[in-house]
C-alpha cells in the first residue's frame, strides 16, 4: 500500500499527469460542452414537430429503400466507401465493373442507368424485389465493389437509420425519462468522448512508467530488493490506472451538475450515479486495458514500441466501426455518439458488459504477463536485455 | 556467517566470464580487485541473485543463491552505476528504497534519519537526486544498501570517479557499516583495498589468481621492490626490462619504483613494498605482460 | 562537416535505424488500408493528410532519441562540435525522408489515375506533415522526454478530428475538408519556428 501511495505521488508531480488533465479536460469540454445546449431534449417532443431525429430500423421494406438508394448514389458519384481491413477506404470501379454495377441496380429497380442518370436529381427508385432477392443482387454488389461495403447483409439490417415519427420520439422521450432519467442519456455520450482519448492516453502513462527506471539508473538498485515483482508491477499498474482514472471521474461529477439541474428543474428526477456509473464500467476498464498492454509490451522491448501498437489498435477500432452508436462486440473503442436510444442501448447492454469483462480480463492476464517478464529480467539481470551495457564487467 | 562459492561458472554466450571461481568469504571487508572486465562486477550480480550463473554452487549465509528472495532480504547492493529518481528528494528516495526492502512505516520513520544522519546526508535531505555530486548519490547508495540492515553489503566499483576527499570519506563510512558484516568491495583502484581491507580476491579474466590477506600479497614482494634514480629518459627502456610500478618525475630525473626477484640497477635501494606494487606483480606474472605503475 | 557527417551516420545505425523502418513498414501497410487508386482531389488529400501525415511523427519526434541518457547528453555538448549542428542535421535527415515519402506517395497516386493538383498537394502536404512532426519534436526537445512528444503530435493529430474550428490555420485535415491549399506557409513558418524553438530552448534549459 505503501508503495502504492508512493507511486501515486509519483505520477502527480509528473508532467505527463498534467498535460493529461490539460488535453482531456480541453477536449471533453470542447466536444460536450457544446451539446449543452442539447438540453432541451428534455422538452416533450410535440405533434406537429418538422423533424424529431432517427431511429435504427429492421422494416425490409425501409432498408431495401435506403441501400438502393445509396448503392445508386456512389454508383453515381463511382465511389464507394468501404472498411476491409478496419479502416476506411475508399473503391472506385472501372468500366466493366461499373456496367456490372448499372446491370445490378437495373435488376434492383427496373431502370436503365442511361434513365436514372438523365435526370438523376429527380429520380426516385422504386424498389422492384422481394427482400431475398434483394439480398442476392446485394451480395452480387459485394463482390464487385469489395469486402466491407455498405451493402452486406449484417451492415444493412443493423444501420439503417429512417426518421422518427411522433410516436416515436414520444416513445424515447419516456426511456429517456424513465429508463435513462437523464443524466444516463448524457452519461452515455460523456463516455463515447471520453474513450477516444482514453484509447491512446494511458499508453503514455505506461511507457513512461516501465522505462523509467532503466532512464533514472536505478534499475540496478531496484532489481535487487527484496520486494516481489508482482508488487512491483502492480503497484505501479494500480497507480496509473487509478490517476487516469480520478480526473475522468472527476470530470465526471463536474460535468453532470447542468443535467442534473435542468432535469430537476423540469420536474423529473435525475439519476445522480449515472456519470459515475458508466464511468466505471465504460472507462475504467478502457485505462485499464490500455495501461496493462502498455506494461507488458514496455516491459518486453524496453523501448516505446508500445506507442505505435495503441496507436495503431485504437484507430484501427474507430474506423473499422460502421456506425458510431453500440454493436459493441469487441472493440475496443465503444461508442454511443448519440442522445438518447435508451432502448436500444438497453437492448444491447449485455454485450457492452461482456466487452468491458473482457478487457478487464485481459487485462489482469497481460499484468500477469508483465510481472512474469519483470521477474525474469530481475533474474537474468538487466544487462543482458538491455542492449545498452555490456555484459561481464 | 559466510559466503561459500564452489567452482562457480558463468558464461555469456561464448564469453566465459568466470572460470572455476572458489572463495570463502568471512565477515567484515572483502576486497576483489581486478582490472576491467575481469568478472568483479559479474560475481557480484550473481552474488546478489541478479545474474544466473552457469554452474557451480554459491551459498549466503547458508542460503542457496537459487533462493533469491531470502538472498535479496539478507543483502544490500550498491550496483556500479547507483541513482534514483531525479525528482526525488534525498529523503524521498530511501523513503521509496526502504519500502522496496519491505520496512514499515514505523520502521521508516526512524530508520530514513538515522541512515541520512549516518552517511552524512542530513543536511541535504531536501537536496534532488539530480542536483547530487557523485559522492553525495554515493553515499545515499550506502545508505539504501544498510538501511535493512543486511548481514552482506555488496559494493561495485564504490569509489570511481569520486575526488580523493571523498574516496577516503567513502571508505570510513564503508569500514563503519562492516562491523558484524560482509562488505563485500570490488574496485579496480588498489589503494581502496589497502586501506581498507582485511582479506582479498584478485580476478583476472574469470579466475581468482590471488586468495588471502592483504599481508600474504605484500610478502610475494617482500624485499623484491627497489627504488632508484634515473635519468628520465632511460625509463622507456627500463619499462621493457622491468616491471615498473611507480615514477616520480622531477625535470631530467626521475625516481623509479621496480619490482625485481635481484637488484635491478647498481644505485637502487630497497624499499618498503605497498599493496599496489604487489597486485602488479601479480598481474605481471599471470598475464606476462609489462604494466606500468602510476605516473606523477 | 566530414565528423558530423559521421556522427549523423552513427546517430540514424545506432537509433534512427528502427524508426526510418517503422515509417517503411506504415508506408508498405498503407497498400492494405488505402486505395490509390482513381482518387479525386479531395480523396488525394486524403490519403496525404490522414494516413501519410503519421510519417511526421514517426520520423521528428525521435530525434532526441540518443539524449534520453542525461550522461550522454552532457557528454555531447562539453565536446567541440556544436550540438546545435549535430540536431539540425538530424532535422534535414528527417527532412530527406519525408521529401522521399511524400514523393513517392504522389508518383503512386499519380500512377494510379488519381486527379490533384501535383504540386501544390505535393507542398502542402510537406508543410502539414512537417508541422506535425515539429510538434512531436518541440515537446521531446523541451522536455527531453521522447514519450511526451509522441503523447503532444499524436493528441494534435486526434484532436483534429474534432475541434478543428479552435485550431484555426494551423488545422490539419484542410484540403480534404474544403479543398483550402492557403494555409500551408502558415504551417511551414511555425514548423521552423518549432524546430528553432526547441533547440533553443532545450539548450538554454540544459545548461541552467
Amino acid at each position: 500500500m505503501s508503495l502504492f501511495s508512493k507511486e501515486c505521488k509519483q505520477i502527480l508531480k509528473s508532467l505527463i499527469f498534467y498535460i493529461f488533465i490539460v488535453i482531456f479536460v480541453l477536449y471533453i469540454t470542447t466536444q460536450f460542452g457544446g451539446d449543452a445546449e442539447d438540453i432541451n431534449l428534455i422538452n416533450k417532443p410535440e405533434a406537429g414537430q418538422e423533424e424529431y431525429g432517427y431511429k435504427i430500423t429492421d422494416n425490409p421494406e425501409e432498408i431495401m429503400d435506403y441501400a438502393v438508394n445509396g448503392i445508386i448514389y456512389e454508383t453515381y458519384i463511382n465511389s464507394y466507401s468501404t472498411y476491409p481491413f478496419g479502416f476506411y477506404k475508399e473503391i472506385k470501379l472501372n468500366e466493366n465493373e461499373l456496367q456490372d454495377m448499372e446491370e445490378l441496380i437495373y435488376r434492383l429497380t427496373g431502370d436503365k442507368w442511361d434513365d436514372i442518370v438523365s435526370d438523376y436529381d429527380n429520380y426516385i427508385p422504386p424498389v422492384k424485389t422481394e427482400y431475398s432477392e434483394f439480398l442476392e443482387i446485394m451480395a452480387d454488389a459485394c463482390e464487385i465493389i469489395g469486402k466491407g461495403s455498405s451493402y452486406e447483409k449484417e451492415e444493412m439490417e443493423n444501420h439503417t437509420t429512417v426518421p422518427m415519427t411522433y410516436e416515436d420520439a414520444m416513445e424515447e422521450y419516456e426511456s429517456m425519462i424513465n429508463k435513462d432519467h437523464v443524466t444516463g442519456t448524457y452519461a452515455r455520450l460523456f463516455c463515447d468522448y471520453a474513450v477516444i482519448l482514453l484509447a491512446i492516453i494511458p499508453v503514455f502513462f505506461g511507457v513512461t512508467r516501465c522505462l523509467r527506471d532503466r532512464r533514472a539508473k536505478a534499475e540496478g538498485v531496484i532489481f535487487s530488493k527484496s520486494v516481489s515483482s508482482a508488487k512491483i508491477i502492480i503497484s505501479r499498474y494500480m497507480a496509473n490506472v487509478v490517476m487516469i482514472f480520478l480526473p475522468v471521474l472527476i470530470t465526471a461529477l463536474i460535468i453532470q451538475i447542468p443535467y442534473i439541474y435542468s432535469a430537476e428543474a423540469a420536474g423529473i428526477s435525475a439519476d445522480y450515479m449515472a456519470f459515475i456509473r458508466y464511468s466505471v464500467i465504460w472507462l475504467l476498464p478502457e485505462i485499464m486495458i490500455v495501461t496493462a498492454l502498455s506494461f507488458a509490451v514496455t516491459e518486453l522491448t524496453g523501448g516505446i514500441w508500445a506507442i505505435f501498437i495503441q496507436f495503431v489498435w485504437a484507430f484501427a477500432s474507430m474506423l473499422s466501426s460502421s456506425t458510431l452508436v453500440g454493436d459493441f462486440g469487441l472493440k475496443l473503442v465503444v461508442r454511443w455518439n448519440t442522445l438518447g436510444g435508451a432502448d436500444s442501448y438497453l437492448r444491447q447492454v449485455n454485450d457492452l458488459y461482456i466487452n468491458r469483462a473482457f478487457y478487464v480480463g485481459l487485462s489482469v492476464v497481460l499484468v500477469a504477463v508483465s510481472i512474469l517478464i519483470y521477474s525474469v529480467k530481475r533474474k537474468k539481470g538487466a544487462a543482458e536485455h538491455g542492449k545498452i551495457r555490456k555484459s561481464g564487467n | 556467517m559466510e559466503i561459500r562459492i564452489e567452482n562457480l561458472q558463468k558464461s555469456y554466450g561464448k564469453k566465459q566470464a568466470l572460470k572455476n571461481v572458489n572463495l570463502n568469504i568471512k565477515s567484515g571487508m572483502f576486497g576483489l580487485l581486478g582490472p576491467n572486465g575481469a568478472g568483479k562486477t559479474t560475481l557480484m550480480k550473481i552474488i546478489t541473485t541478479l545474474t544466473k550463473k552457469t554452474a557451480g554452487n554459491v551459498d549466503v549465509c547458508m542460503v542457496p543463491v537459487e533462493n533469491s528472495k531470502k538472498i535479496r532480504e539478507m543483502t544490500g547492493y550498491l550496483p556500479q552505476e547507483f541513482s534514483m529518481y531525479g525528482n526525488m528528494t534525498a529523503y524521498e528516495a530511501l523513503d521509496y528504497l526502504a519500502v522496496l526492502s519491505g520496512l514499515s512505516r514505523k520502521e521508516r520513520k526512524e530508520k530514513v534519519p538515522e541512515m541520512l544522519e549516518k552517511v552524512n546526508l542530513s543536511e541535504q535531505r531536501n537536496t534532488k537526486v539530480r542536483a547530487m555530486s557523485g559522492g553525495m548519490k554515493r553515499r545515499l547508495g550506502i545508505a539504501q544498501a544498510i538501511i535493512h540492515d543486511p548481514k552482506v553489503i555488496v559494493v561495485d566499483e564504490p569509489t570511481a570517479g569520486l575526488d580523493p576527499e571523498e574516496r577516503v570519506r567513502f571508505r570510513n563510512l564503508l569500514c563503519e557499516v562492516a562491523s558484524e558484516k560482509i562488505v563485500i568491495l570490488s574496485t579496480h583502484i588498489v589503494g581502496d583495498i589497502e586501506a581498507t581491507c582485511e582479506n582479498i580476491a584478485v580476478l583476472n579474466e574469470g579466475e581468482i589468481i590471488f586468495n588471502g590477506t592483504v599481508s600474504k600479497l605484500l610478502q610475494m614482494v617482500k624485499g623484491n621492490v627497489y627504488q632508484a634514480q634515473v635519468s628520465s629518459a632511460e625509463i622507456a627502456q627500463l619499462k621493457e626490462q622491468f616491471l615498473v610500478t611507480g615514477i616520480l618525475t622531477s625535470g631530467s630525473i626521475s625516481t623509479v619504483k621496480i619490482v625485481s626477484d635481484e637488484k635491478p640497477l647498481k644505485n637502487a635501494e630497497q624499499v618498503q613494498a605497498d599493496v599496489e606494487d604487489a597486485y602488479l606483480y601479480l598481474m605481471h606474472n599471470c598475464t606476462g605482460k609489462k604494466l606500468s605503475g602510476k605516473e606523477v | 562537416m566530414e565528423k558530423f557527417v559521421s556522427l549523423e551516420i552513427s546517430f540514424v545505425k545506432k537509433h534512427y535505424f528502427k524508426h526510418i523502418l517503422l515509417a517503411l513498414l506504415f508506408a508498405i501497410l498503407s497498400g492494405a488500408v488505402v486505395s490509390f487508386k482513381n482518387l479525386n482531389e479531395l480523396q488525394s488529400a486524403r490519403v496525404m493528410e490522414m494516413y501519410v501525415s503519421i510519417l511526421g511523427i514517426i520520423l521528428f519526434t525521435p530525434l532526441f532519441m540518443p539524449e534520453q541518457d542525461r550522461e550522454i547528453w552532457r557528454l555531447e555538448q562539453s565536446k567541440k562540435l556544436s550540438v546545435v549542428n549535430l540536431y539540425i542535421l538530424r532535422i534535414l535527415t528527417a527532412v530527406i525522408f519525408l521529401l522521399a515519402t511524400v514523393s513517392i506517395f504522389i508518383i503512386i497516386m499519380r500512377q494510379n489515375n488519381c486527379e490533384f493538383p501535383v504540386l501544390k498537394l505535393w507542398i502542402f502536404s510537406v508543410c502539414e506533415i512537417l508541422f506535425l512532426g515539429s510538434i512531436g519534436f518541440f515537446v521531446s526537445a523541451v522536455t527531453n522526454q521522447v514519450v511526451l512528444g509522441y503523447m503532444a503530435a499524436i493528441m494534435y493529430y486526434m484532436i483534429n478530428f474534432g475541434a478543428t474550428e479552435y485550431l484555426k490555420k494551423l488545422a490539419l485535415f484542410q484540403v480534404m475538408r474544403l479543398g483550402k491549399y492557403d494555409f500551408w506557409y502558415y504551417m511551414l513558418a511555425v514548423s521552423v519556428l518549432l524546430f528553432a524553438a526547441g533547440i533553443s530552448i532545450r539548450e538554454i534549459r540544459s545548461k541552467k
